[in-house]
């Protein structure tokens, strides 16, 4: 069963759909989080706290291409900021300096863990990540970059996607 | 971290543990969605598994002895596999089928067998060490466009074994074989999927991350399946789902199907015509909506991601939406585009009494449910359904014995259940 059709049901109140995205991505999110994250506990709660936000999200949610996964990781990537971000306030200290949206390369790095399940993607959803783990944009804004409108039938061809047409880890030299 | 991320044992145990929270957060979670139901009686046991030693094992409550994945040694099992044994297997669902179905009545599968009797004759222990069959917190349809499913003839088996060290998942969706089937073959085909020799056609799809795909067309029935663990996917695990396949195609190819489902006459007037540009509204939305900028035309979201069975299991219905533009974008994690949806099953009479039946229900008021009947102009019967507060409703519609849902997500005050009434009487009088 696809992506698309497991948040379908997700989103009209099937545990169970939710049950099979976590067993199809919770491995790769894991990885991700653990770049991400001071400590194992805060992975945990990471990757709990994205696949609650895909239950809570799924209500309408259609994907722009076929994996939900840089969906998921765009939304780990968020809850990890606002773990930090919390601790940070919590001490009542400075920002820390990780705060700081990290640069092109510093971003590459934390998807280490993550770069054979990424290479794995269609070239769109490659292109997706690129923009959002890499790029900074939001989910919605890589669509639109990518001519990609969220839940509409068609897409229109961008130059953009075939320039991004490039596994997202790979070094840029 | 700089360290590496768990393997192994580690990763699994920290997996369940996860998976556990989270399916239990989600029990908890009252989220704005129309129409859910929120099965919270059901409650999580329900959900894992059948029986409370099942879920448990399920869950990692108890230590389990089966290692929750295929067997560690899959060359002996694969060299002599389990031959099906139906006769020796406790009494099996009737494989003879009824020669009809009662028109309009509630579908039953077109495949006469049910999950756990396939479970059974399949030797699914073979794949699966600790099967537990899945079984939704909903029962009957919770959507007209699921409901459109059953009625084609669809039917889910899905399983899962875990213990605390590991997790493997497998799933087969059955229907009807028809013309589409055989396309559906070609397509995967033509995406690089591989023919594994099993039934009259199939093919296969594996990647590393994400287990392995793929369609098995045998006899009269249309399989899709799906299998993924959490260990590394390797040949042997691969070679055993081979196996199980072959031994699924076995157990299935010589049923007699059940027959097709017959709607009655008066729900041919919702009967699918084709795209959703025929389903048109007597007022216009953006009169309905105060709002100019509203376009009116509706959109078919597109099915295509959907896999080409189900693309094919709804086929009957409508799944059609209306764009609702929002001054503020929807956050990265909505996700979704503001927009009216309306789901028409012709000839759902039975999904609708079955929604009617749960709503009046204990589940649905245990979790504050706001259930009102009301009058929509043209319709025999109607319900909205609010949570929140009334924050987010859906309205489900009983007409020429069918079943419509009109439902609204977006940020809009529009007092929402005069517009959802608005919508569906426009579309009935439009009809």
């Amino acid at each position: 069963m696809s992506d698309a059709e497991l948040i379908k049901r997700a989103a009209t109140g099937s545990r169970q759909a939710l049950s099979a995205l976590f067993d199809r991505y919770a491995t790769t999110v894991t990885r991700y989080a653990w770049a991400l994250a001071p400590s194992r506990m805060d992975v945990e709660e990471i990757v709990q706290d994205t696949f609650v936000t895909l239950w809570k999200k799924s209500n309408g949610m259609t994907l722009p291409t076929d994996s939900l996964l840089p969906w998921l990781l765009v939304v780990c990537r968020n809850h990890a900021a606002n773990q930090r971000r919390k601790l940070a306030l919590a001490a009542a200290d400075a920002l820390p300096d990780d705060l700081v949206a990290p640069d092109g390369a510093e971003a590459r790095e934390m998807l280490r863990f993550v770069r054979e399940a990424i290479d794995a993607l269609s070239p769109d959803d490659r292109a997706i990540c690129e923009l959002c783990l890499i790029e900074g944009l939001s989910y919605r804004e890589a669509a639109d970059r990518l001519g990609m409108t969220v839940g509409a039938v068609t897409k229109r061809v961008s130059r953009t996607r075939s320039r991004l047409r490039k596994a997202v880890t790979h070094d840029e030299h | 971290m700089n360290t590496e991320p768990p393997t192994g044992d580690d990763l699994t145990r920290m997996l369940v543990s996860m998976k556990k929270n989270v399916l239990e957060r989600a029990t908890d979670t009252t989220r704005r969605r129309p129409g859910r139901r929120f099965g919270i009686a059901f409650g999580l046991v329900a959900l894992i598994g059948l029986g409370s030693a099942g879920g448990a094992v399920a869950m990692g409550f108890v230590p389990s002895p089966f290692e929750g994945l295929a067997q560690p040694e899959p060359t002996a099992v694969v060299s002599t596999p389990p031959a099906p044994t139906p006769t020796a297997t406790p009494t099996p669902e009737p494989s003879a089928a009824p020669s009809t179905q009662p028109v309009g009545g509630t579908p039953e599968p077109y495949l006469p067998i049910d999950c756990a009797t396939l479970a059974t004759e399949s030797s699914l222990t073979s794949l699966l060490r600790a099967p537990n069959l899945l079984t939704d917190d909903l029962e009957g349809p919770f959507a007209p466009v699921i409901a459109a499913e059953d009625q084609f003839g669809l039917d889910d088996c899905n399983w899962d074994s875990t213990s605390e060290t590991a997790y493997a998942s497998f799933a087969i969706t059955s229907a009807p074989r028809d013309a589409r089937a055989s396309e559906a073959v070609a397509s995967d085909r033509a995406e690089g999927a591989v023919d594994i020799g099993i039934g009259d056609q199939s093919t296969q799809i594996c990647t590393e991350y994400l287990g392995c795909r793929g369609t098995v067309l045998v006899g009269d029935y249309w399989l899709d399946y799906y299998y993924g663990q959490s260990v590394d996917f390797g040949e042997d695990a691969r070679a055993l789902l081979l196996a199980h396949l072959e031994r699924i195609a076995d157990v299935v190819e010589p049923l007699d199907p059940r027959a097709p489902w017959v709607a009655t006459d008066a729900a041919a007037r919702w009967t699918r015509t084709g795209d959703c540009s025929t389903i048109s509204l007597a007022t216009p939305l953006s009169v309905l909506f105060s709002d100019p900028a509203i376009a009116d035309g509706a959109r078919t979201p597109d099915y295509e991601r959907n896999g080409r069975l189900l693309t094919a299991a709804r086929d009957s219905s409508y799944y059609c939406e209306w764009a609702v533009p929002e001054a503020t974008p929807p956050t990265e994690m909505s996700a979704s585009p503001p927009a009216v949806t309306v789901q028409i099953a012709a000839g759902a009479r039975w999904g609708f009494e079955a929604r009617e039946e749960y709503l009046a229900g204990e589940a649905a008021s245990a979790q504050g449910a706001d259930v009102t009947p009301v009058t929509v102009v043209g319709a025999e019967d109607a319900t909205i359904f609010c949570l929140e507060a009334g924050v987010s409703c859906s309205l489900d519609v009983l007409v020429d014995d069918s079943w419509m849902r009109v439902s609204y997500n977006g940020q809009r005050t529009i007092g929402e259940k005069p517009v959802l009434i608005a919508v569906a009487e426009s579309i009935i009088a439009a009809r």
